[in-house]
């Protein structure tokens, strides 16, 4: 097993309008070793959602080539990425994207509907994601009974409900008060240490960043490191 | 999985009713034309067996033969008897729309052996032949007119006809139940005597042998005739009964192309409901893409409301149907015995709701499942 758990090569990304091509991605390589938690900063429209958005596979790039866990997942079908999808990705986003007529429980169930476990098995799976996002005596809420900070929290259980390699964060606490946000980033802290998930989150925030092991600038479809 | 097929359906609670109330009351609507159009058929498929054929005038139902046919007929090979019949067309005095009756003057001799998927009530027949102003009535018209006049067996009851301009008094003597239940049957020496003898046949009704000798027998009696002054039609009962329901008011194509009207009008409703839903889902379906849910699953999540929101609406219309039209409730005054729910008129108004179901939902759930999940996730609202 190798330590490299993303391998991002050459990577450009370009959108079409008329007539007009736009990159977004330019030549863009990255390593991401596993258990690490890299922080992805820019400016607005620098193309982090699209980075990201090409690490998740829901999105390919214009030409290179994306390695997770020795898979090249670039020119995947889309069948076969959904598959690769369900059971490598975890996607936590800005405004939480909880299904608003499932309960916490079902929201956090639902990536489980796409596995072969039992009823059983599932609720285990699903009483101990909610446990370690301390939300386990909301199970039976609906979005709406819950706090900005609190979906979130729903909606990271969904991420890690699975077991996944990788989770990826777009601004998860972009749409939080403050208090909220740092209790966001404090789980996903604990998330990459205690349970060494890798995480790959997007942030405007320099607080945010700081709470990563590293950070990575993006601009203009290029990137910058800088010091931890 | 079902859950959320379920969740989902529910989101907007007054559209979904509405929804489901207009497939309902569509198909309830459409259920009744099935109804009114398996009567019919099985008015026919009732006559399609049998060993019977009518002659009537070549001209017209409307136009008498000679009483001297009868006996002619009688002679013709493969034929084993004949029934000289008048339509009278009895009415009740101020119920001339409510109750429909097959009232028919008749032969009393070949009554039995002609009609043997009738069965007479004990002692009907010899009372009818002991009692010159006899009719026997079938029971379900009984019932009726107990239920609306109080009549009785026994009673003497008076009945006037538009055809012949005239009155008669029935005693009503005995009961009979076969396929068509709104039968008044009586004497025909009886019109014959109170029409003044005028020998008019308005029909016969003709048992062959064996169903192969049935187009022969047709042949033969209207070769008899043929050149005389009364040249017969002869035809099987299925044939007659095409031609008499026709004459009733051919309104079979009406109520088809109503019907299909119907099925258009439930499908432009419900897909304009699950267009709606999909572009108000547009963010979820990309996030479910997102966690794994692959297009075929996005697209049968879909579908599946659509079926679901549409077998409602059937179990609403199409039970409602079935609850209301029972076996004899609404016959319309005995003309359309048959009109009830049946498992088949169920079956299609069922068949129906799903194939709605699944059109109206499968554009809108490929067009879902095609969207890329990143616009999907871009749009904000
Ligand atoms: N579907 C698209 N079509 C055209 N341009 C796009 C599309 N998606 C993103 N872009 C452009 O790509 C650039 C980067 O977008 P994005 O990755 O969302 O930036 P960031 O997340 O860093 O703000 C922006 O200029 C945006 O307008
Ligand atoms: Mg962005």
């Amino acid at each position: 097993m190798s330590d490299v758990l993303v391998e991002v090569a050459g990577v450009t990304k370009e959108y079409r309008r008329d007539d007009q091509a736009i990159t977004v991605l330019e030549q863009l390589s990255l390593t991401i070793p596993r258990g690490d938690f890299l922080a992805l900063m820019g400016p607005s429209g620098s193309g982090k959602t699209t980075l990201l958005n090409l690490l998740a596979g829901i999105d390919q790039p214009t030409a290179g080539r994306i390695t997770v866990d020795n898979k090249v997942i670039t020119g995947l079908g889309e069948g076969a990425l959904a598959k690769w999808r369900s059971r490598t990705t975890g996607f936590i986003f800005q405004l939480y994207n909880l299904i608003p007529v499932l309960t916490a429980y079902e929201n956090v169930e639902l990536p489980l509907l796409l596995t072969s476990l039992s009823r059983a098995e599932r609720r285990q799976h699903v009483m101990h994601a909610l446990d370690i996002v301390g939300l386990a005596d909301r199970a039976k809420h609906f979005p709406r009974q819950l706090s900005g900070g609190q979906e979130q929290r729903v909606s990271i259980a969904r991420a890690i409900v699975v077991d996944p390699l990788l989770l990826l964060a777009d601004e998860p606490t972009g749409d939080l008060d403050a208090k909220s946000a740092e209790e966001i980033l404090t789980l996903l802290q604990r998330l990459n240490r205690e349970f060494r998930k890798t995480i790959v989150m997007v942030t405007h925030d320099p607080k945010a960043a700081a709470r990563a092991s590293r950070t990575l600038h993006l601009e203009k479809g290029k990137l910058v490191e800088a010091a931890a | 999985m079902l859950r959320l097929i379920w969740k989902n359906a529910w989101r907007s609670k007054r559209r979904t009713v509405l929804t489901i109330a207009s497939v309902a009351v569509s198909l309830f609507l459409l259920s009744t034309m099935l109804c009114y159009l398996s009567s019919g058929e099985k008015q026919l498929e009732n006559s399609a067996g049998s060993l019977r054929v009518i002659a009537r005038h070549a001209t017209s139902l409307t136009f008498f033969l000679p009483e001297a046919h009868v006996a002619k007929m009688a002679t013709v090979p493969h034929v084993t008897s004949v029934q000289a019949c008048v339509w009278w067309g009895g009415q009740i005095e101020g119920m001339e729309n409510q109750i429909f009756m097959s009232t028919i003057a008749s032969d009393l001799d070949p009554l039995e052996t002609m009609w043997d998927d009738y069965s007479f009530g004990p002692g009907a027949m010899d009372a009818l032949r002991g009692e010159l102003r006899g009719a026997v009535i079938a029971e379900r018209l009984l019932a009726k007119l107990k239920a609306m006049k109080g009549w009785d067996i026994g009673q003497t009851i008076r009945l006037h006809s538009p055809i012949f301009k005239h009155d008669i008094e029935l005693k009503l003597v005995g009961t009979c139940k076969g396929p068509d239940e709104s039968i008044l049957l009586f004497r025909r020496d009886y019109l014959e005597k109170v029409q003044d003898n005028p020998g008019r046949v308005g029909y016969c009704w003709l048992r062959v042998d064996k169903a192969e000798n049935i187009p022969g027998v047709c042949r033969d009696v209207d070769a008899l005739f043929a050149n005389s002054d009364a040249e017969t039609k002869t035809e099987t009962e299925k044939a007659f009964m095409a031609t008499f329901m026709s004459m009733m008011g051919n309104i079979k194509d009406l109520v088809v192309n109503i019907g299909l009207a119907i099925v258009v009008t439930i499908l432009l409703v419900a897909a304009n409901t699950m267009a709606m839903v999909a572009r108000e889902r547009t963010t979820e379906h990309a996030v479910m893409r997102c966690l794994g849910f692959s297009q075929g699953a996005i697209a049968f999540i879909f579908v599946a409301e659509s079926v679901l929101i549409s077998l409602l609406g059937a179990a609403v219309g199409v039970g409602l149907a079935a609850a209301l039209y029972t076996p004899g409730r609404y016959d319309l005054g005995g003309f359309a015995p048959f009109f009830h729910m049946t498992p088949a008129t169920t079956g299609i108004g069922l068949g129906i709701a799903l194939g709605v179901g699944i059109v109206a939902g499968a554009v809108p759930a490929v067009a879902a499942a095609r969207r890329s999940i990143v616009d999907g996730l871009r749009r904000v609202d």
